[in-house]
């Protein structure tokens, strides 16, 4: 009995000693990025075919595709070492045409790669891993940094020079009778139209598109001897590589018979004479170059706002409101919301930035809405509505990003900010310079020209809540000197000085002024 | 009388919710609820205006007079290594950098919460720890005993100990500037704020400020006023422009405040320390009396016995005496008899 006890005992020991040394080495095992930056990789490719399949035995694989492409290229050979071609082009997938059954593609990956790692091996190369668990591990040896990757406009006007301005090349539409691809022109649009994030019928997915549709002609134009774009994974999908692809300055605009001036309506049946709010005219042509693709606003199609976003709502629209789709803060998509983000540039956001998102003023509503048939002369023979938009946006004046000599005179040059000067030197407060980097700020900018209210509402992005005007009042007129305990919502002086300022450099990404003194001289000692 | 376990936990029990359902509005250590001082004051910690630039810390290292430090306030170095208070610094900024911006900072003012129903003067026997009704959580050091309870319950961290001091070394926390604050001052750090990151005001007003920043400001704000119900409360409002655990405050804390979690079980700590001495004493009482009185009946009995032998021995003696004299009397009675009787004889045989 007492043998038995001991033994017990023992062995219960040795069990809790290991269970320990189990739960430390799980431990130590947390999944953490790699410092090394060969281990951070835009080129990983998840192989997790398997999981089509059903339950998979081991952990799916991430295998670096550079890494293999670049080993190839080293022996002299190419990418017919592992895809198969398929009616003229490359299969995508390993060493097979279709995914027959589960043992088909388990097979062919085992036996291509490892015999693979073994023939380099033998030939005294450096060669990949042959055992199970090297390459079926929990913990995935490589961090993927890989981004996606679009053709923006200056890609596409460099595509469409390379090659000539054949659209047919690239763009397709699916003729459902003819069962087969064929080319409309001026219907041309993005592939994300048809081609979705996964397959659908006879659809395939985008990322399959495009990885066929693009590494295939670089591949063919490389094989040329003519310059080619990438098709390595990096030279696309590396955050790095991305940021250095060179951008095509002058952009022709693409051309599918858009219009250059729409006049939006306020609702879908309204004409000029009886609408109750008054249409707005468009500048399409400019907005064509304010973004990168026309995808942003036209999000499926390349139809009307209003086709989908009707005033009450449509199920194509996803219910929003055509009110909603022009207006919406802070979304890409609306007028607004990309106004609003707009602001976020270095230029503006420094008066900007600090502002609280007001409510919508008339006299703002009245700078888009202005084709209304109250102040237009309708005795005029009725013209086209783009005419018209064309008509009102020429009309427009621009609000002048210069004030005059007179003007000038009274703003004055230096300020000198006594507070403080217990500590430190009173502070020269370069004023003047400053209004002039204002004005130079937004004279670049159409869209402070157009919102703008006169040129002395650059003086209310610090004057705030003051009326414009070229003498407004200084900021003690507001902020105390001392902190009240009856305005804590409004900032002393000091606050207010140094909110304003270190705000307004803060947006506008400056570096200056670095630490106090920079400002406030320090006293001679 | 006897008495079971049953009834005798059931009697516990009453008691101890009956203590507890005393309802101390002015205890905000109780059990009620409790939603802080009506009219207390707040200090709002905006951090997306906090630059860094450690005015506070001095300002409060002056107005605390506190030990001047190794490094003056104007060395912005000791930012690069995270600091926590300590009983020669009420309140240290530390930096963290943003996650949505790696490449900029985030500055983050630490001190005292002072929390509307603060852990450390639940945990604090001694009641050094006072929450007054202006917001500040005051310590009293000339009752605390040293046991640093408080240091353990705070959930933010923020009591520290002179461990130094070889006498009466105290728990040194932020005050609030209580001092300050009862004069009509601006707590040290408020004032010398150039930023107004902090602002000071009555907790309520606030709150109304904080929710107007955020609302006038939805892109720079996390949407959450960190302090508005954490632990119940604090007297400590921040602002953020990145998630809260990003830059080193917990945000598992939950809403409970730390008395309630424990007054249960403290508030039963006088039951139990000053009932059971009563209830046990009662009960040993109750046992002696009942073996007094077996005793006493015993001795009674005992008396009683003792008694009765005695009267029967004692009318037994009478009945033997009696017998004795009565058995006397016959003799002598025979013997005069016989007397008589032998004098008769003798007369009639002179006579004959």
């Amino acid at each position: 009995m007492g043998k038995i006890r001991s033994r017990i005992t023992k062995i219960s020991v040795l069990a809790f000693i290991f269970t320990g040394f189990v739960a430390v080495w799980f431990a130590a095992a947390k999944v953490a990025i790699p410092n090394s930056p060969d281990l951070i990789r835009a080129d990983v490719i998840a192989i997790d075919t398997m999981t089509t399949f059903g339950k998979l035995q081991r952990p799916i694989v991430y295998f670096p595709h550079d890494l293999h492409t670049n080993a190839l290229k080293q022996q002299q050979k190419d990418c017919s070492v592992c895809h198969l071609a398929e009616k003229d082009r490359l299969s995508l997938k390993f060493k097979r045409l279709t995914d027959g059954s589960a043992e088909m593609v388990m097979n062919t990956y085992h036996e291509q790669c490892i015999s693979c790692h073994r023939r380099t091996a033998e030939d005294k190369m450096k060669s990949g891993p042959v055992t199970c668990g090297a390459c079926h591990s929990e913990i995935p040896k490589y961090f993927s940094n890989r981004k996606p990757m679009g053709l923006d406009n200056s890609l596409h006007a460099r595509h469409t020079k390379a090659l000539e301005n054949k659209c047919e090349l690239c763009h397709h539409e699916y003729d459902a009778q003819a069962k087969k691809l064929i080319y409309v022109k001026e219907k041309e649009g993005t592939c994300r139209y048809c081609h979705q994030q996964t397959t659908q019928e006879n659809r395939i997915a985008y990322p399959i598109a495009a990885h066929i549709a693009c590494i295939d002609c670089h591949r063919k134009t490389e094989a040329t001897g003519k310059k080619a774009g990438p098709v390595q994974c990096a030279s696309c999908h590396d955050p790095s590589a991305q940021a250095k692809i060179e951008k095509q300055k002058e952009i022709p605009r693409l051309n599918r018979k858009q219009p250059d001036t729409v006049l939006l309506k306020t609702s879908k049946e309204a004409t000029l004479q009886d609408a109750k709010l008054a249409f707005v005219p468009f500048d399409h042509k400019a907005h064509e170059t304010y973004s990168d693709t026309c995808r942003v606003c036209h999000h499926k199609q390349m139809s009307n706002c209003i086709v989908c976003h009707t005033l009450g709502g449509t199920k194509d629209g996803k219910f929003i409101t055509l009110e909603k789709a022009m207006h919406a803060r802070n979304d890409a998509a609306s007028c607004m919301g990309c106004h609003d983000l707009k602001k976020a540039d270095i230029a503006c956001a420094g008066c900007h930035t600090p502002m609280a998102q007001k409510r919508l003023s008339e006299a703002l509503c009245i700078q888009c809405h202005q084709a209304d048939r109250r102040s237009l002369d309708t005795q005029l023979q009725p013209i086209e509505d783009a005419v018209l938009a064309k008509s009102l946006l020429e009309a427009r004046k621009p609000v002048p990003a210069v004030l005059n000599e007179q003007m000038m005179k009274d703003v004055p040059e230096k300020i000198v900010i006594q507070a403080l000067s217990d500590k430190y030197q009173p502070v020269d407060f370069p004023h003047r310079k400053i209004v002039i980097t204002l004005l130079k700020n937004t004279g670049n900018s159409k869209l402070a020209g157009y919102f703008h209210q006169s040129t002395l509402t650059l003086c209310q992005g610090c004057h705030h809540n003051s009326p414009a005007s070229v003498t407004p009042p200084k900021c003690q007129s507001c902020h105390s000197v001392q902190p009240r305990s009856d305005t804590i919502s409004k900032p002393a002086l000091m606050g207010a000085y140094h909110i304003q300022c270190m705000g307004c450099h803060q947006n506008m990404a400056m570096e200056h002024p670095m630490g106090c003194t920079e400002c406030h001289k320090e006293k001679p000692h | 009388m006897s008495l079971s376990r049953r009834k005798f936990l059931g009697w516990m029990g009453a008691a101890g919710t009956g203590t507890l359902l005393k309802n101390s509005s002015a205890n905000a250590a109780s059990n009620a609820y409790f939603s802080g001082y009506p009219n207390s004051y707040a200090i709002l910690h905006d951090i997306t205006r906090c630059v860094g630039c450690r005015s506070c810390e001095a300002a409060c290292n002056s107005v605390n007079e506190l030990p001047v430090p190794e490094k003056p306030f104007a060395d912005l170095s000791v930012l690069e290594t995270r600091r926590r208070t300590t009983a020669k610094a009420y309140t240290v900024v530390n930096k963290f950098s943003s996650v949505a911006k790696p490449d900029q900072s985030v500055y983050v003012k630490k001190q005292c919460n002072h929390c509307l129903e603060p852990a450390c003067a639940s945990a604090c026997f001694v009641r050094a720890f006072k929450k007054t009704p202006e917001g500040a959580v005051t310590y009293d050091a000339s009752v605390c005993v040293g046991c640093r309870y408080c240091m353990i319950a705070c959930p933010f961290e923020i009591p520290a100990y002179e461990y130094d001091k070889a006498l009466e070394p105290r728990v040194m926390k932020c005050t609030m500037c209580y001092p300050r604050i009862q004069k009509g001052l601006l707590p040290g750090c408020v004032q010398a704020c150039p930023k107004e990151a902090l602002t000071f005001g009555k907790r309520k007003d606030i709150l109304k400020i904080a929710r107007d920043r955020i609302g006038n400001h939805p892109d720079r704000y996390i949407d959450h006023i960190y302090g508005e119900r954490e632990m119940g409360g604090t007297s400590w409002l921040y602002l953020s422009g990145v998630p809260f655990s990003s830059i080193g405050m917990r945000e598992d804390l939950g809403v409970t405040p730390a008395p309630e979690l424990t007054s249960g079980a403290l508030g039963a700590v006088p039951i139990v320390v000053g009932l059971w001495p009563v209830l046990l004493t009662g009960i040993y009482a109750i046992s002696r009396r009942k073996e007094k009185v077996a005793e006493a009946e015993k001795r009674e009995a005992v008396d009683m016995a003792v008694a009765e032998t005695r009267r029967e021995a004692a009318s037994q003696l009478d009945a033997a005496l009696d017998k004795a004299r009565k058995e006397r009397d016959s003799a002598v009675q025979q013997a005069v008899k016989k007397a008589l009787e032998d004098a008769k004889k003798a007369q009639q045989e002179e006579t004959s």
